[in-house]
């Protein structure tokens, strides 16, 4: 069980180091910060009716989906690779902790810094949300916290994996850039690419898409996302970030949160289990 | 039971073959020296002994204990000082010392441990801002923590000044009385010959030779040992020295006595009479061919005998890539 040593002495040091100030600034920022501009807004004059309480969650969970992968992932992208490329891992892994120790205590301290700075910067959100806003649903906030926090977590995880099982810190790095790029981009391109090699060319464009290509698109993690926030305070209306489903495509299994949400969940646990599995045997000297 | 049991151990990486069928042990309560030149494979064999490297073949068990598969218990046993280590930047010493006594479960005091190192003042300095010295210092103190089995020592001597090298010494000698097993690698033969009851070494993966640190002494030609003192010595001693059989030449300056001896035992002597003498002894080193030429006996056999064989031919090839870079 010494994981949980583990997980406290790697806190000590991301607490001291800027890169976990740093992370736990921007998230903090990014939440915080959103809502607190809205309340200044709200009480500088002249002022009107305060805006919908749904309408400003929206756009904090529109702005995480796009920042928070990144501030997740730098803040558990050096977790191990750092160690290794600065020798500490020598004391690491020389005393009596195993692996699954190392790793595990890591992925805890990782996703600690970046709950804690999350859950904080949702106090403030709240305060704004429940206090200025009109028509506050706790319960659905109480969704969007839970569900922004796994959205968090899933991105410590492809940080910590990235970290265990590449071989230096420019690898890592790139791996985190192209992790980002991949999902954000290459994702919608594979969703064309396979319209564009299934379909007649006069066909490609045309509605209903086929079901895979949902299937496909909501695996995404940022759609996913996008997906549970948009049903949480959107009631599922249009989204410009997500391919919003037409006619007979409403009816796709892909396309209900309830696959959103499997697919955040498969995201979260398969991902930190794979960067386990290939880092339990690996040399790391 | 042996404390390290080797068994036809085999690393690759890629096509280089860092460890060829190594096989050798360590009874417990031994104080074994491993030396070989920098890319032996001795801090390869220590990564395979600790886990952080996996086997290609063979075996490698610490107190009966696989180094694959019971890899943390061998860890729970052994402190380990290896060679590469980075501290941790923002972390202050005692927090460094504290981390390996949680890990381990020990009930040590840090602070203790940093004054039995010598650095009870930098308890708590971040150690990023420590000199290479007072990090060894830390390490070592943290490869004492819980009172080990086994003393793994990666080069310990690194980055150590005189004093630092001999307190070393002493605490190797204390561990080794308290019942540790010690495996001390360096590629350092005074360090080595100081401690050790025995000694292997490693040549481009393999054990090359093996045996106690006499018998390694008998294989040593002549090579120069210089010891440092605080006085100058009297002309008395050295002439006292010439005297000794095996010694062959003896200068000295202000603060140096130089001897120049043929065979471990009579530097020994010397050196065990220059400390005597009340003129400071501080510390000793012998010149590095020392290593090259129980090498080269190790590797290619008497010196005499290569002479002879290679008759008026030039170089023989094996001796010069023997003497390039490993």
């Amino acid at each position: 069980m010494t994981w949980k040593t583990v997980m406290r002495d790697d806190l000590l040091g991301v607490r001291r180091s800027r890169l976990g100030q740093g992370v736990a600034a921007t998230v903090f920022a990014f939440t915080a910060g959103v809502a607190i501009l809205v309340a200044l807004a709200q009480f500088t004059p002249p002022s009107g009716e305060a805006p919908p309480f749904d309408t400003i969650m929206l756009l904090v969970g529109s702005i995480l989906s796009v920042i928070l992968p990144f501030i997740a992932m730098l803040g558990s992208y050096g977790a191990i690779i750092q160690e290794r490329e600065s020798g500490s891992i020598r004391f690491l892994l020389g005393l009596p902790n195993s692996r699954l120790d190392a790793y595990l205590g890591k992925y805890c301290s990782r996703s600690l810094l970046l709950v804690a700075a999350t859950l904080l910067g949702f106090l403030v959100v709240a305060a704004v949300g429940f206090g200025v806003l009109r028509e506050p649903e706790p319960l659905a906030f109480l969704l969007f916290v839970v569900a922004t926090l796994a959205f968090g977590l899933l991105f410590v995880g492809v940080g910590l994996a990235l970290s265990a099982v590449l071989d230096s810190e420019t690898q890592v790095t790139t791996g985190i850039i192209s992790t980002y790029v991949l999902l954000r981009g290459g994702w919608p391109v594979a969703q064309w690419g396979g319209l564009w090699l299934t379909r007649p060319e006069s066909e490609q464009a045309l509605r209903p898409y086929p079901e895979w290509y949902f299937y496909l698109g909501r695996l995404d993690p940022l759609n996913a996302y996008v997906k549970t926030v948009n049903v949480l305070f959107n009631g599922d209306q249009f989204n410009p970030l997500i391919t919003n489903p037409q006619g007979a495509e409403i009816a796709y299994l892909a396309v209900s949160e309830w696959y959103a949400v499997a697919a955040l969940a498969v995201w979260v646990v398969i991902v930190p289990v794979v960067g386990y599995l290939l880092f339990r045997d690996k040399d790391v000297l | 039971m042996s404390a390290i049991e080797i068994s036809n151990l085999t690393k690759r990486f890629g096509d280089v073959t860092a460890l060829d069928d190594l096989s050798f042990s360590v009874p417990e309560g031994e104080i074994f020296g491993f030396l070989g030149p920098n890319g032996a494979g001795k801090s390869t064999t220590i990564n395979v002994l600790l886990g952080f490297t996996r086997p290609s073949g063979g075996s490698a068990r610490v107190f009966g204990y696989d180094a694959v598969a019971e890899s943390r218990s061998i860890r729970q046993r052994t402190g380990a000082l290896l060679e590469g280590y980075g501290v941790y930047e923002r972390i202050t010493a005692r927090e460094h010392v504290e981390r390996a006594i949680r890990a381990k479960g020990a009930d040590d005091d840090p602070d203790e441990i940093l004054d039995r190192v010598g650095i009870p003042e930098a308890a708590d300095r971040m150690a990023g801002g420590f000199s290479k010295g007072m990090r060894q210092r830390m390490a070592i103190g943290m490869a004492l923590v819980g009172d080990p089995d086994l003393l793994v020592l990666d080069e310990p001597s690194t980055g150590l000044d005189p004093n630092g090298t001999r307190e070393l010494r002493d605490v190797i000698r204390e561990e080794n009385r308290r019942g540790a097993t010690v495996f001390f690698s360096s590629h350092l033969i005074d360090q080595v010959e100081a401690v050790c009851d025995r000694v292997g070494i490693l040549n481009d993966g393999e054990m090359v030779t093996e045996g106690s640190v006499a018998d390694l002494r008998a294989q040593l030609d002549a090579a120069t040992v210089t010891a440092t003192v605080e006085r100058s010595a009297p002309e008395s001693l050295l002439d006292e020295i010439r005297g000794f059989d095996g010694v062959e030449a003896v200068d000295a300056t202000d603060n140096q006595v130089l001897v120049s001896a043929r065979g471990g035992d009579a530097k020994l002597r010397a050196l065990n009479r220059i400390e005597r003498a009340g003129v400071g002894f501080a510390d000793f080193t012998t010149d590095d061919p020392s290593l090259e030429e129980i090498f080269e006996v190790a590797t290619l056999g008497p010196r005499a005998d290569r002479e002879r064989a290679a008759g008026r031919a030039d170089r023989d090839p094996a001796e010069a890539s023997a003497e390039g870079e490993r």
